[in-house]
């Protein structure tokens, strides 16, 4: 019949997660505790390194979770479910980021300079993890979508509704910057969690 | 340094796509690069740095993570599909009617910012959808799940286009000081 559409042929073919979704929106929580379990570390990984600690990390990772099953109903499968929830988790996080303080953008042209001794300091992770938390929260989102989560340009567009040449910009000027912090911190010891 | 060839500054601009494998036009790129030592070297710092970021450790969800999400999940409604097609014509209508008379109260409100000019009927859906959403965020908070409060009653703000109280304890409770000291200046300034 043709005005019997399933709900999985809203989904993108190619999502991995559309049949899973498609459980859980017959009502199926078994469903949604796999794509729980299935997606845990992204969406955990971006609200603690967006966050960067770990108690607000769980609060923020728990709330994605939570916004996303309330808000299946809503989710038209124009990106895939692992897009989504990068896109609702790292939302979250901006919006609670935002009040506390705003880190301004940086509108001039930034480059590598001519100190080379970011490399030095990029090897200590430690080093290199208190340099990205220091970025801007658009930035860092950026970089952590395309590093630790290894999403395409086209998928952190999606998941920050950022058009494609601004998440370039994005990536491009937080490398630059961090290279610039780094060249800063080399020598001096990280500060103590 | 500042590129002053207009190839040098197309290229420069190309840096991080092409490392990050999402340049298409890699055969004009590479063979400037190959001729251009100032890009050739700047090129290699921007595969260092990707190189060194692609190190970034995924921070892991602590021990039981997935069960309390499901914990907090098992105490909401369940979700309604997503079922255009099945949607009868009155019924559709009915929804976009209310979707267009909540988004003219909204921007009604934030464009004019004279109440009087949002129309009765659209106050009254955000009204009765607010409504439900601060007794659902009122329940959760009862049973001591605050990030679920929280968020209900930021949903309620948002379609009342408002601060409340509520949210803002929510949040202060839930340790979003930040967010619970912007709610109460909003509060403040209304």
């Amino acid at each position: 019949m043709k005005d019997k559409v399933n709900a999985s042929s809203v989904q993108r073919p190619d999502d991995p997660d559309a049949e899973l979704v498609a459980r859980c929106r017959d009502g199926d929580r078994e469903a949604f505790a796999e794509l729980v379990r299935e997606h845990q570390m992204t969406v955990y990984n971006i609200a603690h390194r967006m966050a960067g600690n770990a108690d607000d990390a769980e609060d923020l990772a728990q709330a994605a979770f939570l916004k996303a099953y309330s808000a299946l109903r809503n989710f038209r499968g124009e990106c895939s479910f692992r897009t989504w929830v990068c896109q609702i988790v790292t939302r979250l996080c901006l919006d609670s980021i935002r009040a506390r303080r705003r880190a301004p953008l940086l509108l001039e042209r930034i480059d590598y300079g001519t100190n080379p001794d970011w490399r030095e300091a990029m090897v200590d992770k430690q080093v290199l993890d208190e340099a990205v938390a220091a970025l801007p929260p658009a930035y860092r989102a950026a970089i952590v979508l395309r590093h630790c989560e290894e999403l395409s340009y086209q998928e952190i567009a999606e998941a920050l509704r950022l058009p494609i040449g601004t998440v370039k910009t994005h990536i491009s000027r937080a490398r630059a910057l961090l290279a610039k912090r780094l060249a800063g911190s080399f020598g001096r010891k990280p500060q103590k969690a | 340094m500042i590129f002053g060839n207009t190839k040098c500054r197309r290229a420069q601009a190309q840096f991080d796509a092409y490392v990050d494998g999402e340049l298409k036009d890699r055969a004009w790129f590479e063979s400037h690069v190959a001729a251009c030592q100032d890009c050739g070297s700047r090129l290699e710092q921007v595969q260092a740095m990707a190189l060194g970021l692609d190190g970034l450790i995924r921070q892991a969800p602590p021990e039981g993570f997935a069960e309390r999400v499901m914990a907090a999940v098992s105490e909401q409604r369940t979700p309604v599909a997503y079922r255009p097609a099945r949607l009868r014509p009155v019924f559709g209508l009915a929804f976009a009617t209310a979707a267009a008379l909540i988004i003219l109260a909204f921007f009604s409100f934030r464009m004019l910012t004279r109440p009087a000019q949002v129309t009765p009927e659209a106050t009254a859906v955000a009204s009765v959808a607010a409504q439900e959403l601060r007794a659902d965020a009122a329940e959760y908070e009862s049973r001591g799940n605050i990030a679920a409060a929280f968020h209900a009653y930021r949903q309620a703000d948002e379609l009342e286009n408002t601060a409340s109280l509520d949210t803002a304890r929510a949040y202060e409770k839930a340790g979003f000081a930040g967010e619970a000291a912007y709610r109460y200046a909003e509060i403040a300034f209304y």
